[in-house]
Order: structure tokens, then C-alpha cells, then sequence
């Protein structure tokens, strides 16, 4: 334990904003924006002692977890980026610290004066909430839960970080503009057939722990068929999810951008899975939320489909990697399913793992809806539509990773983009005034008519669109060997 | 000792290194010349395991650098060309973090901060606020950081860029300094006179290339197809040496002015002291003679013009 606190990367954080005239600083004013707190609760509630203290540890409370956050965010977001701009981080790289004690020793280090003014406040803060009527518990099952939330923002805005050459002012407030919709969406999960998904904002947690009513009444939802509280599956949900932040956190912090992978194939499976298998882990068939099974076919499709762009993202061969596969490949070494090869096989066996886990959700659930009300054949012919289009979109940004565009996958998007936004001004054109024109040609190019099979797609022009894709990925794959094969060049004078 | 062996690295079509194989013995130090774009700086990268290779190997002390990264680093101190430092730590602190992450013995680390501070010349701002620093005390601290650790590997890359002429200096008898004590040194500069004068080997690079490499010595007489000769007398006797000269065999583009002569000789070292055998015997008042040896610099002039390639 005496290690973990002597963490030099730690102890640099702490050494730099922390000292002495700083931090005396930084606590007088935490100290007088508690004074500033408690006025203005003595104001709005100064006849009945308890409601003040119970109102000054809220609004405290509320201030601590506001301050956390934002914290963590801010210095997080910028602390691996911030150290490649200024050119410093290579030093830390060529130490024998290990990933994991760089990130430990960020994590904790970068909102060092964050994490010391909250700790400052705390005193305080559990001082009027238990003044105020409220069990140890309670205050400190809230605290746990701030903590364990600004945590897993921290890693998250880590990894936003090692994935940065410099910091940038955008990501920042881009993050603290989605940070209230984060929040806010909790509720609108529990009002959802899958109201367990609720737990990954904070907010249900809380206001359960307090018995706030003002977003309705917050139950106990299903998870694997047991009812739990939202606390639990908050702290459930941050800490497997900031496990998997740590994994690609420590696979990559001690790699140059261009050889950062965030997931290895396996682990991408792994993920996939992982989702999976919480979206029928929170599945309530006897909600007063009804869905059916079919609906819930359209939901594992959607959800699918985002797994698989991210599994496609995240297992994206570096350039040089996939070279040296294809070296290794045509001497007879390396097979064409290596981890260092194409992601497209990875894609399909999550796509089939999609599959197969909705046949297990069914065989668990069938009391609930019979094995004979799930959509086994529509599912299948989406879930081979979605999974034709994002092979064809991952191979695709894998080629711009092989060319000497700047930022490719990030152009190879932009291009992606364009191309689906074509396809949706074509089929408003072509099909203004027929409806079924309009399908044909979304049903041609795109996806998107898929996800609703019944009442969307038009099947001919699906299959007619899918063999369009099946040849676009023959030609990507055709264009890629093409690249590798080419022989590498002696360079001219430049850079070294 | 640093070992690459056929080392390589591509970006994109380009290579950048071209199968280097280098082994360079304990207690050296290899200047690492070449223009831009040799592949200087990637090498050096590569050999302190911030780059990955494309093929090949580096050994530092045994240890693949890349295989055992965390092991290899305790053998490597690294400076890089254009560098920070955190700006908000005193000169102590910096070093101090440094010693922690390259986990040395803690009873150790108050001693050795204060011994790289003296070697460095810092004494004066051991607690001073690093941004406080002029860039030459920053570039000083840098290398105190390289250092800290006792490595039995430097890699530095372009070290003295941004140093005024006394702390070039002061860093050509620190290194020597850690040369004495064992320590194996990468330098690499595009600037000659950076290193001629320190460098017990020296390499030179061109296009990714390892052109030439060995003691300066070795490279120069690999170059040298012939001797360039220069000499001196007293009195008039011009026409009498040139007449000489010209009679000797391996004597070529004879050129005489005043009291004074230059001429390149094709032959050993023997042949040489036959010429000077001869010159005295006929009686010609020598006051100097002797070989000029063709400096790294003129191979590389000769290798930025292409011509040993």
C-alpha cells in the first residue's frame, strides 16, 4: 500500500499542485463557498434546524459531485495528450514505470486539486448530512458513488486523451455539453423495458439513496431476473466498464499514437459479448413497459450494429502491423485469421455471436415469450445486412489507414458519411411523391431499412444492394493487397 | 553495449532504416552522422524502444529492448533533440521524480540527485523553479535526467542543439567523464564538429544506410585511395623538389609555391619514408613533412555530394 501512495507520477501531480500557498488557498476558498452555501440555506430554510441541515448537505453535496466531475474531465482529457504536445511524454515512456502505474499515478494525480478540495469540503458536507437526519450509510454509499463516477469519467477522458497528439478545447467542451444529456438519460431508461439501464447515469442511483421523487418513482429494476437496486448496479455498471477502460488503457499507454490498438481481437469479442450480455440481463418482459419479441430483435439489432462499428474501430490494423502480416502471410507464417490481419472475420464471428446470444436470451426467457415469437429469420437477414455494410465500412476506413492521408480513419468517417448522406438526398429526391421509391433506393444503398424489415425494407432491392456491397468489399480487399504488395522506397532527403 | 541488428523501420512505402546492423562495445562512444532525412533520429527511437521496429532487434546489455522493455530501460538514459521539462517542479523534484520512475534504491536517490545536479553545473538552482530556467540550464537538467539512473546505455539524440559554446564544451568532457566510467554512448548529431573530436567510432548514415562505420581512423584509410602529402623547405629549392618528386613513382598532382609543397602519394606507409629517404639525401633543407589526414568532414561532404554511395 506504502508503494501505491510513493507512485512517482503521483507524487509529481502532487508535488506540483499542491504546494503549500496553493493548497492553503484552494481550501479557504472551498471554506468560504461552504459559508456561502450554508447563507443562502439559511435563507431559504431557517425555522426547522433538520430541513436546513438536510438542504445545506444537499446543495453541498450536489456542489462536491458537480466539481468531481468536471475535475476529473478537464485535467484528465488533457493529461496524456498535454504531455505529447509538449514533449515530454516520451521521457515518461522511456522509464521503467509500467502502464499501470502511469495510469494510476494520472488518474489520481492529474485532478489531484479536484479530489483535495472535495476532501476538504467532506468534513462538512458529512457533518450537515448527518445533522440533517441522514443515516452514515446513506452519506457514505453517495460518496462511494461520486467517487466511483468521476473515476470512470477520469479513464474515459484518459483514453479520449491517449488518443490526442495535443489537447484540445473542443473535446473539452464537448464532453461537459454531454455531460447533463448523460445524466438526464438515465431516467428516461427506466421508463424503458429495460429500466436497469437507468444505473448508468448516477442520478437514479441518488435519488433512490434520498427517496427523490421528482423524475418518478424509482424501483428496483431486473437484472438477470433478480430485482436490485439502482446503487448496485450504478457501482456494477462504472467499475466493469472502467475495467474495460483499463484494459485499453494499459494495452496502449506505453505505445506511439500510430500503434495504438484499443482492444486485441479477442478482448473486442469479449466486449461484444459483455454488451450483449447486459442488454438481456436488464430485459423486463413484465415491465408495464410491454415490448415484444420482436421489438427486442430491433433493439439487439441497433445496439448490435454500434458494437460492430466500435469492434471495427478498435481492431483497425495499424499500418505497419498489417504489412508485416501480409509479409508473414506470404512466407507461409501467419494466417489469414491472425490478430495482426483484417478485422473483417472478427466482424462476422461477433455478428454470429450477436445471434447467439439472442438464442440464449430466448431459451432463458421463453416462459416470458415462447421461442416461437422471436424473429429468428428477420433477425437474420438484418443482422447480415448491418454486418455486409459495416464490413464494407471498416475495410474500407482500413484502406485509408494504409494511405498517406493525415488522420485517415478520421477522413475515411468524414467520406462515410458523405457517401450515406448522397444516399439519403438520392432517395428524397428520386422518391419524392412514392413512398416505395424512397424505400427501394434506402433499401439499394444503405442499411438503414433493415432495421425495421417488416414495415422498411423492400427485399429485392436489399439483396440487390447487398451484392453491390459484397463486390465494393472484393475490390477494398483487392485495393488493400494491392497497397501491401507494393515494395517500400529508399526515402528521398527530408525529416528524419 | 547496444547491439541493432538488422534493424529496419517502414513508414508507409518509405524505409526509413535499412537493415542496420551495428554493434557498438561498452565504454564507446558512436556518433551517429548524417543529413536530415537519414534516419538518425529513428534509429535512436527505435534503440530506446519508443518506436517499434519493422524487423530486426535491439540489445541493450543483452536485453531485448523490446521484448523486456521495462527491463532494458534500467540500462538506457535518452535525450531527445527538442524536449520540455515540467515546468512546474523545482530542479530536485524533476530529478527526484526521475530516480522514483526509473525505480532506483531510495537510500540512494538523495546522493545521486545531488551528484548529477554538481556534474551538470546546477548546484546554484538545485531549488529553483524549473520554469524559472534559461533553455541552456534546461537542456543541462535534461541531461541530469538522461543520467540520473547510472545508465549503462546513453542515447542521445542531437544533445547539444540549443547549447552555448562553454556548455558544449562541459558536455563533451561530461560524456567523456562517462565514457571513463564505462558508460556506452549514441550520439547523434548532423554536425560534425559536434563529435569528431570525442567520438571513438562513428558511423555515417545516409538515406537510412549505414554508409561507413568504425574509428575514425579505420574510415578515413577505407576512404583514402591515396595519401595527401604536405611539406616544407628553406631556401631555393623549388625547381630541385619538384624535379625529385616527379621522378618518384606513386607521386601525383605535385603542386609548388614559395617555400612550400603539397603532393598525394599512392603507396604504404614505407614508400612514404623512402620519398623522405630520398628528399634528405638530395640534400633538400626540409623543415617540415608529413601526411594530412583527410578529416570525417571531407567524407562528409563526400557523402552528401553522393559520392560514396
Amino acid at each position: 500500500m506504502e508503494e501505491f501512495w510513493r507512485n512517482p507520477e503521483l507524487v509529481r501531480h502532487v508535488r506540483a499542485e499542491l504546494r503549500p500557498l496553493r493548497a492553503l488557498t484552494a481550501a479557504l476558498v472551498v471554506l468560504v463557498i461552504a459559508a456561502l452555501i450554508a447563507l443562502s440555506c439559511y435563507g431559504a430554510e431557517h425555522d426547522n434546524q433538520k430541513e436546513y441541515f438536510r438542504l445545506f448537505y444537499i446543495w453541498l453535496a450536489w456542489a462536491q459531485g458537480v466539481v468531481l466531475a468536471l475535475w476529473t474531465i478537464s485535467s484528465c482529457s488533457q493529461a496524456i495528450s498535454g504531455e505529447r504536445q509538449h514533449k515530454t511524454y516520451d521521457f515518461l515512456k522511456t522509464t521503467r514505470l509500467t502502464s499501470e502505474e502511469i495510469l494510476i499515478g494520472k488518474l489520481l494525480g492529474a485532478p489531484i486539486l479536484g479530489y483535495f478540495t472535495v476532501g476538504c469540503s467532506l468534513p462538512i458536507s458529512l457533518i450537515a448530512g448527518l445533522l440533517g437526519g441522514y443515516s452514515l450509510s446513506t452519506l457514505l454509499l453517495t460518496y462511494l458513488l461520486i467517487v466511483v463516477f468521476a473515476l470512470v469519467l477520469g479513464l474515459a477522458s484518459l483514453e479520449l486523451s491517449m488518443l490526442g497528439e495535443k489537447t484540445s478545447g473542443g473535446v473539452l467542451v464537448l464532453a461537459f455539453l454531454l455531460l447533463y444529456p448523460m445524466l438526464m438519460i438515465g431516467f428516461a431508461f427506466m421508463e424503458s423495458p429495460f429500466p436497469g439501464l437507468g444505473a448508468a447515469s448516477i442520478l437514479p442511483a441518488i435519488f433512490g439513496l434520498y427517496g427523490f421523487q421528482e423524475y418518478g418513482r424509482i424501483g428496483t429494476p431486473l437484472f438477470f431476473g433478480f430485482h436490485v437496486s439502482y446503487v448496485f448496479l450504478s457501482l456494477f455498471l462504472y467499475c466493469t466498464f472502467g475495467a474495460w477502460f483499463v484494459l485499453m488503457l494499459r494495452r496502449n499507454l506505453k505505445k506511439e499514437l500510430e500503434e495504438v490498438r484499443l482492444l486485441s481481437r479477442g478482448q473486442a469479442l469479449a466486449f461484444a459479448a459483455y454488451i450483449n450480455l447486459l442488454m438481456y440481463a436488464f430485459l423486463d418482459f413484465n415491465s408495464k413497459y410491454k415490448i415484444t419479441p420482436t421489438e427486442v430483435g430491433s433493439v439487439a439489432l441497433v445496439v448490435n450494429a454500434c458494437i460492430l462499428l466500435l469492434v471495427g474501430l478498435a481492431t483497425l490494423t495499424p499500418h505497419e502491423q498489417l504489412k508485416m502480416w501480409w509479409r508473414r502471410r506470404a512466407a507461409g507464417q501467419a494466417s489469414y485469421f491472425s490478430s495482426d490481419g483484417l478485422p473483417w472475420p472478427w466482424l462476422v464471428l461477433t455478428a454470429v455471436g450477436a445471434y447467439l446470444f439472442m438464442l440464449g436470451a430466448a431459451l432463458a426467457l421463453h416462459r416470458s415469450a415462447p421461442l416461437a415469437q422471436w424473429p429468428w429469420k428477420v433477425m437474420a437477414l438484418e443482422l447480415t445486412t448491418v454486418l455486409v455494410y459495416i464490413v464494407s465500412a471498416v475495410l474500407f476506413l482500413q484502406f485509408c489507414n494504409l494511405t498517406r492521408m493525415k488522420r485517415p480513419i478520421l477522413k475515411g468517417v468524414l467520406y462515410l458519411m458523405l457517401y450515406y448522406t448522397a444516399a439519403g438526398i438520392a432517395a428524397g429526391v428520386l422518391g419524392m411523391g412514392s413512398d416505395l421509391r424512397a424505400r427501394q433506393i434506402l433499401s439499394l444503398l444503405t442499411p438503414f431499412p433493415a432495421v425495421n424489415w417488416n414495415e422498411l425494407a423492400v427485399p429485392g432491392w436489399v439483396y440487390a444492394g447487398l451484392a453491390i456491397q459484397v463486390a465494393v468489399i472484393a475490390y477494398i480487399l483487392s485495393a488493400i493487397s494491392k497497397r501491401l504488395r507494393r515494395p517500400a522506397l529508399a526515402p528521398a532527403h527530408g525529416d528524419d | 553495449m547496444i547491439e541493432l541488428l538488422q534493424l529496419r523501420k517502414e513508414f508507409d512505402e518509405l524505409v526509413a532504416v535499412d537493415d542496420l546492423e551495428v554493434t557498438i562495445p561498452a565504454g564507446e562512444i558512436y556518433g551517429l552522422i548524417g543529413p536530415n532525412g537519414a534516419g538518425k533520429t529513428t534509429t535512436i527511437r527505435m534503440a530506446c524502444g519508443l518506436l517499434t521496429p519493422t524487423a530486426g532487434r535491439v540489445r541493450v546489455n543483452g536485453v531485448d529492448v523490446h521484448d523486456e522493455p521495462e527491463r532494458a530501460q534500467q540500462f538506457i538514459g535518452y535525450l531527445s533533440d527538442f524536449f520540455s521539462v515540467y515546468e512546474d517542479l523545482k530542479v530536485w523534484e524533476y530529478l527526484d521524480y526521475f530516480a522514483h520512475a526509473y525505480k532506483m534504491r531510495e537510500a540512494e536517490i538523495p546522493g545521486r540527485i545531488d551528484q548529477v545536479i554538481q556534474q551538470v553545473g546546477l548546484e546554484v538552482k538545485r531549488d529553483a523553479m524549473i520554469q524559472g530556467l534559461s533553455r541552456g540550464m534546461k537542456q543541462r537538467l535534461g541531461i541530469a535526467r538522461a543520467i540520473i539512473h547510472l545508465p549503462k546505455v546513453l542515447l542521445l539524440d542531437e544533445p547539444a542543439s540549443g547549447l552555448d559554446p562553454k556548455a558544449r564544451l562541459d558536455l563533451r568532457n561530461l560524456l567523456r567523464a562517462l565514457r571513463d566510467q564505462g558508460t556506452t554512448i549514441l550520439i547523434s548529431s548532423h554536425i560534425l564538429t559536434e563529435l569528431e573530436g570525442f567520438c571513438t567510432s562513428i558511423g555515417l548514415m545516409e538515406k537510412g544506410r549505414m554508409v561507413r562505420s568504425g574509428t575514425l581512423e579505420e574510415i578515413t584509410a577505407e576512404e583514402s585511395k591515396y595519401r595527401v602529402v604536405r611539406l616544407a623547405w628553406t631556401g631555393d629549392s623549388a625547381a630541385q623538389v619538384e624535379a625529385r618528386l616527379k621522378a618518384l613513382p606513386g607521386v601525383s598532382n605535385l603542386m609548388v609555391e614559395g617555400g612550400e609543397g603539397v603532393f598525394r602519394f599512392a603507396g604504404p606507409e614505407d614508400g612514404l619514408a623512402a620519398v623522405l629517404r630520398e628528399l634528405v639525401a638530395a640534400g633538400i633543407p626540409l623543415v617540415s613533412f608529413g601526411e594530412v589526414k583527410q578529416t570525417v568532414e571531407d567524407l562528409y561532404l563526400k557523402l552528401s555530394r553522393n559520392e560514396v554511395m
